[in-house]
């Protein structure tokens, strides 16, 4: 079973994506901001897969990515926000996020991004 | 700040000019007692008393203008008051009063103005925290509800998985028990085919039965027949046997040993006829031995019977292999169709959870209308103190952050800002994708 590791600091969010990942058969673990992941990864969670918001209180996303980037070089890490500005997005891609994704994004599609990133999942 | 019009009383100018005079005055009786010859301080002195004679005499002039004025203006003000007006009208600011007369008219104004703005704004800080709190619990509710809302699908999809679980259990078990059917179908086929079989055997068995009785009953039959013709010649031996013995008694003694032998053949007669009478009772007997109890076996009527509870037998487990089939047919029906009907709902409580993702993005977009408030609360904050050191001190230049550059700091910070354009974007061709893979 491939291991979603979720990070965003709504309760909501963190909650009713895990269900829907959970439904689709991936083990789920969540944090709810950077530090917290980073201290979870540092604990040895090994995910197959990343997905976290940007703006977090005590460490952003963009800081969590270019913090795991050297810790985890090969995991796609998928950015999922309200945030639209096109200044973040291209700095989310250059610390080297996998992808972009818009909040709100509907389960199907959810799932449809994650398949393609995780294409043996 | 435009500077106040300055009008000098006459307590204060007349004491002034006596000094303008006196001064220079002693100043020339000075001079001249130590230089009697000069002329050019004599007729400097002239020209000091001319002048300072015509400028005293313009500056007189202006003013008492300037003392009309603000007598005019007093009386103005008190009118203005005693007429409680709140605030000056367009026509007395435009009216047929000179422009030092209006500025000197807006200061009281704006001094009123100025009390009712701080007033007005005192409400302003109470009415904004109260919409902050109502937006704030907006948030609060939202949130609990939504999280509510998420835990009941989450308890759905769990009962839905232990129920798809079930029933694909259950499918497995129905596959193992329509085959258990399908075995039992088999086996009822075949025990309907042996009946069938057994039917027709016992069918011909009965016909092969009846037609070997009635063979044994036409030859036992056939028996008296052969009794009445032996009764035949037995009647036709004791008449030769009783004419014999009168032939014989006739002959005397010649004929006494052929009386003897008619006598014995009489006898003889006699016996066989009770024979054949015996054998004609046991062969009635016997028919109706037949007749009544072998021949009932094989009657037709019990022959039907037999064959309508064969047939009703076969009906009955033809009707169960329909049933069975039927059921078999309709179990896998319902199993298929409630495994897809679950897998509906499994797919739209996936929807459903990815739905509530507007909760976030509705929580921040309250967060930032909040923030908004707090903005506008500061610049209040601002304005009121400007406005209550008005009048108490000299302000040479009002200077606060300006409110644009406090929404712009606002925008900068926060990811929603432009969440309005974007979703008016989405109904453009050329907007970014929400979706990008990099």
């Amino acid at each position: 079973m491939k291991k979603v590791f979720l990070i965003d600091d709504s309760a909501v969010m963190l909650m009713s994506v895990k269900e829907a990942l959970s439904m689709a058969g991936y083990e789920v673990e969540t944090a709810t901001n950077g530090e917290d992941a980073m201290e979870k990864i540092k604990g040895g969670i090994k995910p197959d897969l990343i997905i976290t918001d940007i703006n977090m209180p005590k460490m952003d996303g963009i800081s969590f990515i270019k913090n795991v980037r050297p810790i985890l070089k090969f995991t796609p890490i998928l950015v999922l926000t309200t945030e639209s500005e096109t200044a973040k997005r291209d700095e989310a891609k250059k610390s080297g996020a996998t992808g972009w994704l818009v909040k709100p994004v509907s389960g199907p599609d959810l799932l449809k991004v994650i398949k393609q990133v995780l294409p043996e999942a | 700040m435009r500077k106040k019009d300055i009008c000098i009383r006459s307590y204060i100018l007349y004491p002034g000019v006596t000094l303008l005079y006196l001064i220079p005055m002693l100043l020339f009786l000075w001079g001249l007692e130590k230089n009697r010859d000069s002329i050019f301080l004599i007729f400097l002195f002239l020209v000091y008393l001319i002048a300072i004679s015509i400028l005293l005499f313009y500056f007189k002039r202006i003013n008492n203008q300037c003392i009309q004025k603000q007598k005019t203006l007093e009386s103005f003000q008190e009118e203005l008051y005693r007429l409680r007006l709140e605030q000056p009208s367009k026509e007395l600011l435009q009216g047929p009063i000179t422009s030092q007369m209006n500025h000197a008219l807006s200061m009281p104004i704006l001094t009123q103005l100025k009390e009712k703005m701080l007033n007005e704004l005192t409400v302003m800080p109470k009415l904004l925290s109260e919409i902050k709190g109502e937006l704030a619990s907006t948030n609060t509710i939202t949130e609990e509800k939504v999280l509510r809302i998420v835990s009941a699908l989450a308890e759905i999809r769990a009962q839905s998985k232990s129920l798809l679980f079930l029933m694909e259990a259950q499918e497995k078990k129905t596959g193992d028990l329509a085959e258990k059917q399908l075995a039992r179908l088999e086996e009822n086929a075949k025990t309907l085919r042996i009946l069938s079989s057994y039917q027709e055997k016992r069918l011909s068995q009965i016909e092969d039965d009846t037609k070997r009785i009635n063979e044994a009953l036409r030859e036992v039959k056939n028996l008296t027949t052969l009794t009445k013709l032996i009764r035949e010649i037995t009647e036709q031996t004791n008449l030769l046997a009783l004419n014999a013995a009168v032939v014989a008694a006739r002959s005397g003694s010649a004929g006494r040993a052929f009386s003897v032998i008619a006598r014995e053949i009489r006898k003889l007669s006699q016996q066989i006829e009770d024979t054949t009478m015996m054998i004609e009772t046991q062969v009635s007997s016997i028919v109706t031995h037949i007749e009544n109890n072998l021949s009932a076996i094989v009657e037709i009527s019990r022959t039907e019977e037999e064959k309508r509870q064969i047939s009703l037998i076969m009906n009955t487990l033809t009707s169960m292999n329909q049933a069975f089939t039927e059921v078999s047919g309709y179990f896998a029906d319902l199993f298929t169709e409630s495994h897809k009907v679950m897998k509906d709902v499994y797919q739209k409580i996936i929807e459903a959870l990815g739905d509530t993702q507007f909760q976030d993005v509705l929580k921040q977009r309250i967060q930032y209308v909040q923030e908004g408030l707090t903005v506008l609360e500061d610049y209040i904050f601002t304005i009121s103190d400007v406005l209550q050191r008005i009048g108490k001190e000299e302000i040479t230049d009002i200077d606060w952050p300006s409110l644009k550059k406090r929404v712009e700091k606002l925008n900068s910070r926060h990811p929603i800002a432009n969440l309005a354009v974007r979703d008016k974007d989405f109904s453009i061709d050329n907007k970014r994708p929400s979706i990008e893979l990099f």
